[in-house]
């Protein structure tokens, strides 16, 4: 008699162990089934939107820039470096970009050197063409929490970040991203 | 002609594996032993579809025929013939073929193994749910993970090859098959562990007749693992061979839980003790194995080698599921069944001490969970997005395993039942000055840090305690005192001990530094002078290669560099290791000269006794390979077994193991009369 | 050998491991220097893109130039609490390697330490449980019978549960402590108590000090008292000794950061002088307090190539190069080997 009393209370208590213990499983399933890196990184929102970090300094033509002293204009920064491919490979679109932009007045192009050095930029930019401003600050990626290269960033004419693109860009797309947010 | 031959193959065995499976549990079901017969024959239909689409696909690799799908991903005109081979199994689908293939091999094994007990219903069962396992896999590949799938491609079109850090090393042919030869080789036990519970047989013989296996799979895993971290290390140019990534992760978790079951079932054996622990952590570690394969290929969590891909996540994780809920409803419905017929005994005891190993690999198996899937947990909780790094899982496994060191020193010599600290103490004694004197050693060496020199001292500790077994036993039977689960789990002690000994080393005193250097330029890291003597270039038709020559103490030539993939642009840091058996001196090329200078960056990392690591993982794998050799006694016991039945219930093991220090009571030993 | 000697010999391990382990915990490393503590905070955050890798070890460019904002950072003076919270802020808490101790994060601490407590706990039970049962009671099975098994489950459940309380208690603050503690030591590793309050985190400010106003000198002379400060919780600290020296020069016009001028009035060069040997005596105590510490070396050379003791600036150049110093000195000494002909050294 005692024996079987006792086989039914193991019997129970076994029965609530299991499914307290699927349970905290089943939790866990769940989760990997909702869970998953998600599209938009937060951090990305901590950029979009805001205003922009401050840009300044002197440029390798010896020059001072000043993001600020562009207000009422669109400022197009293209972090890059010699030695990525998708920026060798974006360059003629940027200079023709440049070249629209200096043309129409909408817009100023500045780059910003990512881990490469001066005389590196100088020989690229001589031979490849292009003049706009180029600086040099490592602290500029971090501000911008610049990824990958290349990445380009447009700021709209009352300062606010308004894009961000992730790999080359084409100077079409620039145009049409700007035209996207100035005519609603 | 390739791709319809492959999926053709992968349907018969989806086909035959279904059809095994429910006809075998129809069979069983309804009493029809004639029927088991044909299942099995059916089996052998499903080994030779795996081997068949096996076969087709390395074929189709090998002619570079880029209308079958996979091949077209991972083929290439350019990729030697061995990483070609290998290719087979880097990315998704390949790697689920090879999954199926072991599976098809292990399952061909058992039918051949278990012959003469094909009549017994819980070999049935055990062959019906390997066969459920193996549908499933078939079934990712008609669907998911299909390899052969049929593409057309233009004229002319090249493969792209693996994945460029798969072409680094020779080694990452075998990292896989190893890692798979573990993984699915727990999935034998764990079939007889649900025919068993399906059939109500708790007693211990299904446990005794799967032991073997168990310890085969769990070597194959260890080495699988240790091979991959190896490769880590010399290939992946970080510096170090264990991230704590979430695929790491997900291949230690079963090997933990493994781990834990090897030395509880000697319990179930010995005493018939502990049946739930062991039934719970078989079935974790097949869980686990899926959540594993889960976690690698779902893309849920990002890590630098998942393959990421997410259509077979939901499948795996449903799996999962299932397989989860089956284990724990079987259990939960035998809890009668299960209870023990006989109690613990005392705290200080061997059954004890398996016991708190349990706890100890369930504790740290609990921390690689939750480091692993806790940035999920906080992301679901309230959007941010954390990273659990490096330094979580070493702060929390360090002390576990340091107290898992002590127990390796102190649960071998434990005798089962109720051990007096008389005993204990006498047994214990020369391990432990060994101990101290380790730790004194490492103190004159110049170690320094509490946790460092402790780590040290309980690996001597530990040592000797596993090589006092191995001489008692040698002595009393010369080398086949080598033999068998006892001794050849004492090698593998030693080889874990070894390990540890220089994770500790090589953790603790580690030294890392990076240097700008200019052509001819010397510094000096730890003693030894490095000098930056030229760079260079070398190109191939795949990768451009730039090459820094840096002479080590004017005698030798070492050559980190960068190699860079022409087809993705992917730049891959190669290192360049110099290698002794006291230290590791690891050099990576950081920056490349370029067009300007032949300036380079340079990092050097120091790391004593790093190749203790390898050599404790040789060690380790050839104490399995004796493990599994039957030891002299059972040599003898085992022409009598040959008629027994699955379950000697109710008396567990009827060739246990040989009592500890057996030998040295056997001889008289002179006590002096008074201390 | 008879039992009490074994008891003895026990007695002597004992004390014999506390004694060693009281040795391994001295830690002979000395003052953790500029580029230890970049490495260490290298190895403290993650690469943003890399899955877990950290900073130091990534070959990734994100990785390069977080690299390169750390190391500016120190050489500003930046504490290692404001480069944390600049990180944070531009790549939020994701960049941190270590989870913060605050907040749901401190679960991934505290969680471990009190489901391991709990299973001992679970498991003490049990064993208790079992032994206090009689084994070999005659009945079927061997089940312990089911009276015997009541009033020793009774016992032994109160008492297990209060100290299964206790220990769940001291696992969850030991999880908390453990969760402040993170990211702070290492196996191996001393515990030095937190980061903020050492004297290393003051010297920093001390640096600060010294370039904050330093446009009439008087910045100088405020970080020398500044360092002098950290002296005095931390005699030994060699960092504060080097820089001390340094900035006691560079307040007194010796050196400027470019070539030392030499047309002052003779009293004021007795004065000087009296000054420059504070200031070698200051380096000189660095050098011996912690012998590998590149800073010093240097400091030494310059004030001792305005003595004009050239042998003594080539033998300090010479080691100094052997330390492999910041390729900031190295135009330092580039200059000063050529002005006092080293010739044993290039």
């Amino acid at each position: 008699m005692d024996d079987k009393v006792v086989s039914n209370q193991r019997s129970r208590r076994a029965l609530w162990v299991g499914l307290g213990v699927w349970i905290v499983i089943a939790g866990l399933v769940a989760l990997f089934a909702i869970g998953g890196p998600s599209e938009q990184s937060p951090a990305a929102s901590r950029i979009l939107n805001q205003r922009v970090p401050a840009v300044v300094g002197t440029t390798m033509d010896d020059e001072h820039f000043d993001i600020d002293q562009h207000r009422g204009q669109w400022v197009a920064i293209n972090f890059f470096a010699t030695w990525c491919p998708g920026c060798v490979l974006e360059h003629p679109e940027l200079v023709a970009f440049d070249k629209q932009a200096q043309a129409n007045g909408a817009a100023q192009l500045v780059s910003i050197v990512f881990n490469d050095s001066a005389d590196n930029v100088t020989e690229f930019f001589d031979k490849n063409g292009g003049d706009w401003p180029i600086l040099q600050q490592p602290g500029l990626a971090v501000d911008f929490q610049v990824a990958q290269l290349p990445e380009t960033f447009l700021v709209a004419p009352d300062g606010t970040v308004t894009h961000r693109f992730q790999g080359q860009v084409t100077a079409q797309l620039l145009w049409d991203a700007i035209d996207s947010v100035s005519r609603p | 002609m390739n791709p319809v031959l492959g999926f053709g193959f992968i349907v018969l065995g989806l086909t035959a594996s279904v059809l095994g499976a429910v006809g075998g549990a129809w069979a069983l079901l309804s009493g029809r032993q004639e029927m088991l017969r044909t299942i099995r024959q059916w089996t052998w239909l499903v080994v030779g579809a795996a081997v068949g689409a096996f076969v087709v696909m390395e074929l189709a690799l090998f002619q570079r025929d880029y209308t079958v799908g996979y091949v077209s991903k991972v083929g290439s005109p350019h990729t030697p013939a061995l990483f070609n081979f290998a290719a087979l199994w880097s990315s998704l689908e390949g790697s689920i073929l090879l999954w199926t293939l072991v599976l098809a091999m292990y399952l061909a094994a058992m039918v051949v193994k278990f012959a003469k007990r094909a009549d017994d219903p819980l070999f049935g069962w055990a062959l019906v749910v390997m066969l459920t396992v193996t549908a499933f896999f078939f079934a990712l590949m008609t669907g998911p993970a299909n390899p052969f799938v049929a593409v057309e491609v233009p004229i002319g079109f090249e493969g792209p090859g693996p994945n460029p850090l798969l072409q680094n090393h020779l080694l990452m042919a075998f990292h896989p098959p190893m890692l798979y030869l573990g993984y699915v080789g727990f999935t034998v036990p764990f079939s007889f562990a649900i025919a068993a519970l399906i059939c109500g047989r708790m007693g211990e013989g299904w446990l005794v007749a799967t032991r073997r296996w168990t310890v085969a799979a769990w070597g194959f895993l260890s080495f699988g693992i240790i091979l991959g971290a190896w490769w880590s290390y010399e290939v992946l140019g970080w510096g170090g061979y264990w991230a704590w990534d979430p695929v790491e992760n997900a291949s230690l978790l079963p090997w933990l839980t493994g781990t834990a079951y090897i030395h509880s079932v000697m319990v179930q054996e010995r005493r018939g003790l502990l049946r739930v622990w062991n039934l719970s952590l078989l079935s974790a570690t097949f869980a686990l194995t899926i959540l594993g394969t889960f976690l690698t290929r779902s893309g849920v969590i990002e890590s630098v080698h998942a393959f990421a891909d997410g259509a077979v996540g939901p499948w795996l994780l449903v799996f999962f599921a299932v397989v989860v809920t089956v284990s724990i409803a079987l259990i939960v419905w035998r809890a009668d069944e299960l209870a023990s017929p006989g109690a613990l005994g005392s705290p200080v005891s061997r059954e004890a001490s398996f016991l708190a190993n349990n706890l100890l690999f369930g504790a740290m198996a609990f921390v690689v969970l939750l480091g692993t899937v806790f940035p999920l947990l906080a992301e679901a909780y309230d959007g941010t997005r954390l990273t659990i790094g490096r330094p979580y899982f070493d702060s929390l496994a360090g002390p576990l395993g340091l107290t898992l060191l002590f127990l390796m020193a102190v649960a071998p010599i434990m005798p089962w039942g109720r051990a007096s600290t008389e005993v204990l103490s006498k047994r214990l004694f020369v391990p432990a000055i060994a101990g101290v004197a380790v730790m004194a050693l490492a103190l004159v060496i110049g170690a320094r840090g509490v946790s460092s020199v402790l780590g040290f001292g309980l690996a001597g500790f530990a040592g000797s305690s596993a090589l006092r077994q191995l001489v008692l036993s040698v002595r009393r039977h010369r080398l086949w005192g080598l033999t068998g689960r006892t001794n050849g789990g004492m090698v593998v002690h030693l080889g874990l001990i070894v390990l540890a000994a220089g994770l500790v080393a090589a953790e603790g005193y580690r030294s890392d530094q990076s240097f700008t250097l200019e052509l001819g330029q010397s510094v000096m890291v730890e003693g030894r002078t490095l000098t930056y003597l030229e760079a260079g270039i070398e190109e191939t038709e795949r990768t451009v290669r730039t090459f820094a020559a840096i002479e080590i103490d004017g005698t030798s030539i070492y050559h980190p560099s960068a190699t860079a993939f022409r087809a993705s642009g992917q730049v891959v840091p190669t290192p360049s290791v110099k290698s002794t058996i006291t230290s590791d001196l690891y050099l990576v090329l950081l920056q490349v000269p370029d067009r300007d200078s032949d300036t380079i960056q340079l990092r050097a990392v120091v790391r004593p006794l790093v190749s203790w690591l390898w050599g404790g993982g040789v060690i380790m794998a050839l104490g399995t390979m004796l493990a599994v050799i039957p030891s002299r006694r059972k040599r003898h016991k085992q022409k009598d077994d040959q008629q027994a039945s699955i379950d000697p219930a109710p008396d567990p093991d009827p060739e246990p193991d040989p009592e500890p220090d057996a030998g040295a009571e056997a001889e008289p030993t002179v006590e002096p009369a008074d201390g | 050998m008879t039992s009490r000697s074994r008891t003895i010999g026990w007695i002597v391990l004992a004390a014999i491991t506390i004694g060693l382990l009281a040795v391994a915990a001295i830690d002979g490393r000395g003052v953790e220097t500029q580029s230890d503590r970049i490495q260490r905070l290298n190895e403290s955050f993650a690469c943003p893109v890399c899955d877990g890798e950290s900073v130091a070890d990534s070959s990734a460019g994100v990785a390069a130039n977080i690299r390169a904002f750390i190391s500016d950072e120190v050489d500003a003076g930046s504490t290692d609490t404001e480069i944390r919270d600049k990180l944070v802020q531009a790549y939020t808490v994701e960049v941190l390697l270590n989870p913060p101790a605050d907040g749901f994060a401190a679960l991934v601490w505290i969680l471990p330490v009190v489901a391991l407590a709990l299973g001992a706990t679970l498991v003490g039970l049990y064993i208790t449980r079992h032994t206090n049962a009689e084994i070999g009671e005659a009945d079927i099975g061997g089940q312990p019978s089911a009276s015997a098994a009541a009033t020793s489950q009774h016992g032994g459940w109160s008492r297990a549960a209060l100290v299964g309380i206790g220990l769940v208690a001291m696992a969850a603050v030991a999880g908390v402590g453990l969760a402040r503690f993170s990211g702070e030591r290492g196996l191996g590793d001393q515990i030095t108590g937190s980061i903020d309050s050492s004297a290393r985190s003051q010297s920093a400010r001390c640096h600060q000090v010294a370039t904050a106003t330093a446009s009439d000198g008087g910045g100088f002379l405020e970080a020398v008292i500044c360092l002098d400060g950290v002296l005095e919780i931390e005699p030994d600290n060699a960092e504060a000794l080097a820089y001390r020296g340094w900035y006691l020069l560079m307040a007194s016009g010796q050196v400027s950061g470019a070539a030392s001028n030499g047309d002052v009035g003779s009293e004021i060069e007795a004065d000087l002088a009296a000054i420059a040997d504070i200031a070698v005596e200051s380096f000189s105590r660095s050098i011996q307090v912690a012998p590998n510490y590149p800073d010093p070396y240097v400091f030494r050379a310059v004030a001792l190539d305005r003595q004009g003791d050239s042998d003594a600036v080539c033998a300090d150049l010479e080691k100094l190069l052997s330390l492999d110093p910041p390729d900031f000195f190295l135009t330092q000494t580039a200059r000063l080997i050529e002005s006092n002909g080293c010739d044993n050294l290039n």
